[in-house]
């Protein structure tokens, strides 16, 4: 590599430059002005951003040349603790995964609970409700940081469920999946996807019985729903069931 | 560390969006071995990969939410976030810019996942190596010490004895090469 190229070379055709560039930038060779440039195209340019992706997809398999290397304990221990994660003795009987999920969710409930006990009126005040709903059970969901009231009332007569957006906006490209929590060892079932506007009811799934103490909780999640059938995106509201009087 | 499936190792990221801590202590037990690999590949400093390695678990517990959105593969997100997060380091030590961006895997959109992200990793794996080995020697091995060393263009050059501006016309030419012979 001494020599210098006897003839210049072929310049590359604008669809190999793009390619060259996202591989670079993908690989980390990039500084400074070029950088800037690959990362605002990034941006601004998805089949740009795409083959980037592609260019990581295609090189991450070399990963798998290397030998495995146990990090030491105190590794884990240090990111525990970075993070707030105290240790929490696990119960004998409890499984491991879903607690730790419901865990998380019965914390977020702590704070919804009081609104609700506050605010859940008569559904049979509700002029947006089907005649005939008897509700036995019933909350009322509010996020306030983003402006959203929701209200749900259960039949247990005919096992019916219906769910209002009361107050409040889903933003576009997003939706809001309605998940029932019975306790905090079950794996939570969807319920299906909030209005974006007005009153939805359904028949309650399989292995959800009318009761009072479920929570009811709302999550962002893509159009269309979670992909993978679990809540993935964050907590917007979430509220108990309590006997409606 | 247990063997885990694509499908697996996307459910305990989408558990962990949920902040789930089993579901992060699992991801760990899984992955860690492996980043720690990586991070050590290109840092060669005990100390330095191990705190790298800190960030990288930190920084997938605060961007998990945003996984499912990026179409990447999760072994593929995890390993870029970790080499990306180790260049990043090794640029500072070598007092050069910074290359890498940090957080290109965590923020790059993406509509679905393309047919290469939905391939099956063993068959990635022996495909490239073969494309790899249809290079020459001395291209595979910059291909090789950039991904797997982050080495910069200048310390190729000064390996190979060669003006830098040739060292990226041949490695580019390299690399599309390469991408030409997976794709086929």
């Amino acid at each position: 590599m001494t020599d210098a190229p006897a003839s210049p070379p072929i310049p590359l055709t604008p669809e190999e430059e793009s390619q060259a560039l996202a591989a670079e930038y993908a690989l980390g060779l990039l500084e400074d002005a070029e950088l800037e440039a690959a990362q605002a195209r990034v941006a601004t340019d998805p089949d740009f951003a795409a083959m980037v992706r592609e260019w990581h997809e295609r090189l991450a398999s070399l990963a798998d040349e290397l030998t495995l290397v146990m990090a030491p304990a105190r590794a884990k221990v240090m990111i525990d603790r970075a993070l707030g994660h105290t240790q929490i003795p696990e119960l004998q009987s409890e499984p491991r995964s879903p607690g730790g999920l419901m865990r998380w969710f019965w914390g977020a409930i702590a704070a919804a609970a009081v609104v609700a006990t506050i605010i859940v009126v008569p559904p049979m005040l509700r002029d947006d409700i089907p005649a005939g709903f008897q509700p036995e059970f019933a909350t009322d969901i509010v996020a306030g940081d983003v402006g959203l009231q929701v209200h749900a009332g259960i039949d247990a007569d005919d096992r019916t469920m219906v769910v209002v957006l009361e107050e409040g906006s889903i933003p576009e490209g997003r939706d809001y999946e309605i998940w029932w929590l019975e306790s905090e060892t079950a794996e939570p079932v969807s319920l299906g996807l909030l209005p974006r506007s007005g009153t939805i009811s359904f028949p309650m799934p399989t292995g959800t019985e009318p009761q009072a103490g479920p929570v009811i909780a709302l999550t962002d999640e893509p159009e269309g729903g979670s992909p993978t059938g679990l809540p993935t995106g964050p907590v917007i509201g979430s509220a108990a069931l309590v006997p409606v009087s | 560390m247990a063997h885990r499936t694509h499908s697996e190792l996307e459910a305990m990221i989408g558990r962990i969006a949920l902040r789930d801590r089993a579901a992060f202590d699992r991801l760990y037990d899984a992955t860690s071995a492996k980043l720690h690999a990586v991070c050590l590949s290109v840092l060669k400093d005990r100390p330095e990969a191990e705190e790298t390695l800190q960030e990288v678990y930190i920084r997938i517990w605060n961007s998990a939410g945003s996984y499912a959105s990026n179409g990447y593969s999760p072994m593929t997100w995890l390993i870029t976030i970790a080499r990306n997060r180790s260049i990043d380091r090794l640029r500072k030590r070598q007092n050069r810019p910074q290359a890498a961006p940090v957080d290109a895997a965590e923020t790059i959109p993406s509509q679905a996942p393309g047919p290469e992200a939905l391939a099956l990793r063993a068959q990635q794996r022996a495909l490239l190596a073969d494309c790899l080995a249809q290079l020459e020697d001395r291209q595979a091995d910059a291909v090789r010490a950039v991904y797997l060393e982050g080495a910069a263009y200048a310390e190729i050059a000064e390996r190979e004895g060669a003006p830098l501006n040739t060292v990226r016309s041949w490695l580019r030419r390299s690399l599309l090469k390469l991408k030409e012979c997976v794709s086929r």
